[in-house]
């Protein structure tokens, strides 16, 4: 879980196909949150890092007869996590990506400008905490001007 | 959140195989963690609850499929943490125990110890399938009934009476006569009977309290006797919201595949309509009296005060 504590932005996939699918849809709304949740509640996210969520596999949603309710529905997943976790996280931000698309047609790799842009932006200035600790010892007179530990 | 913070409440649900309890906890979870719908109970936190077993039946639920049978699986134990309006956090723990288990009760008057450690104290709430009641028959109209059709009377040999053959609401009754007694359990408490599958009885027009007293007469008055001190309330529930789609996992395994062949056309009539709802939390219907809902939670609070 370390890798998860030390992240600047956390990347959260939406599989587009299983969105697309009668059978897998309400599955894939009502996982995320409960796998988000159970890295709260372990601490993952401490430092507030951004959030990315990405519907992958957007060809195959925009060749569904249903994609109007798979972009609905994916909006409901965002909502619902800004709703719930919007003071855990920093910045988020939605995307949609064809990293390997069955169509020739469709762009390689469309939507992912986009992303990686998202994991390059600057990171907000971290939130250092300052500590005023007092062991009653001299030692505690030396500290002269205090030092901007951000 | 601090042991003293927080309330444990246990739920004992109990029913004969096929009542619909795990597709009851499955539609519950679901219910819980979907912000879009009001209810008086909402998820709090996963804590130190195990939820795996939650999260199998949640996704055979979304599905629109059958559950596998508890008996192949034996009893689980679930526990939700659960907070409500005024921010009270309660632990409810509603062990999902194989109606066979229940049935061993009544036929061969025999309890395993977990079990019974759980029935021993709190609320119950007790699921019957609706689907599955039939009204009492009376042996002079089917022979008027014969005799109209013309039927040619078959002869039958006898055949040795077997507790199993106890009509539902004879088991139901003496089930829970035993958990109010020691050595089992203890009386006056509270018990929310969940007529399951309702959707396929809302037809014949009755509400669920009537429905109790007009189809398990013995246990209606059983109830309205008090002897063993019990507060009911009635509820319909449709946990799926219709007809849903069956599950080969269910089947006994045969040479032929005859079976397999049999699932695979039981297709649920409404499982694709199901798996369609916007928010598949408004698949659940459940009614007291005259009132409609999707809250799950409402009964468990009830339960719990």
């Amino acid at each position: 879980m370390f890798e998860l504590r030390r992240a600047d932005v956390i990347t959260i996939l939406v599989d587009g196909r299983r969105l697309a699918s009668a059978a897998d849809r309400a599955d894939t709304m009502g996982a995320i949150p409960l796998i988000i949740q159970g890295m709260v509640e372990n601490g993952a996210f401490v430092r507030k890092p951004n959030v990315a969520i990405v519907l992958t596999k957007g060809d195959l949603v925009q060749a569904s007869p249903k994609k109007d309710r798979v972009m609905q529905d994916f909006e409901a997943i965002v909502d619902g996590l800004r709703e719930r976790y919007g003071n855990i996280f920093g910045e988020f931000a939605q995307f949609v990506t064809s990293a390997s698309p069955k169509d020739a047609k469709i762009e390689r790799g469309q939507g992912l400008a986009a992303l990686l842009g998202f994991w390059l932006k600057p990171d907000r200035a971290p939130q250092g905490v300052r500590l005023h600790c007092s062991s009653g010892r001299v030692f505690d007179r030396l500290r002269g001007e205090e030092a901007d530990l951000a | 959140l601090p042991d003293n913070k927080r309330q444990v409440v246990s739920i004992s649900i109990i029913g004969l195989p096929g009542s619909g309890k795990t597709t009851f906890l499955a539609a519950l979870w679901e219910l819980v963690n979907e912000r879009r719908v009001t209810k008086v109970l909402r998820f709090h936190s996963i804590g130190d609850n195990d939820q795996s077993y939650l999260r199998k039946i949640v996704k055979v639920w979304r599905s629109a499929k059958e559950q596998a049978r508890t008996r192949l699986t034996g009893l689980k134990a679930v526990q939700m943490n659960l907070h409500d309006d005024a921010g009270s956090v309660v632990q409810v723990t509603m062990p999902d125990a194989p109606g066979e288990d229940f049935r061993t009760m009544w036929e061969d008057r025999e309890l395993g110890r977990v079990l019974g450690e759980n029935l021993a104290t709190g609320n119950i709430m007790l699921l019957l399938n609706g689907n599955k009641v039939k009204a009492p028959a009376w042996v002079t109209e089917r022979v008027a009934q014969r005799r109209a059709t013309g039927a040619a009377k078959v002869e039958m040999p006898p055949k040795a009476w077997d507790p199993s053959m106890a009509p539902t609401q004879v088991q139901l009754v003496d089930l829970l006569q035993q958990i109010s007694h020691a050595p089992v359990g203890t009386g006056n408490r509270k018990i929310v009977f969940m007529i399951s599958a309702w959707d396929k009885v809302e037809g014949e027009g009755l509400s669920p309290n009537p429905f109790l007293e007009q189809k398990l007469p013995l246990l209606a008055q059983y109830l309205e006797a008090r002897r063993d001190g019990w507060t009911s309330r009635v509820y319909g529930v449709s946990a799926q919201g219709g007809e849903y789609d069956g599950n080969v996992e269910n089947d006994e395994p045969t040479d032929d595949g005859v079976n397999a062949e049999k699932k695979k056309l039981k297709a649920g009539r409404d499982a694709d309509r199901l798996r369609e709802v916007d928010v598949p939390a408004d698949r659940i219907r459940l009614v007291i009296g005259e009132r409609r809902s999707n809250d799950l939670t409402e009964p468990l609070q009830w339960l719990m005060n």
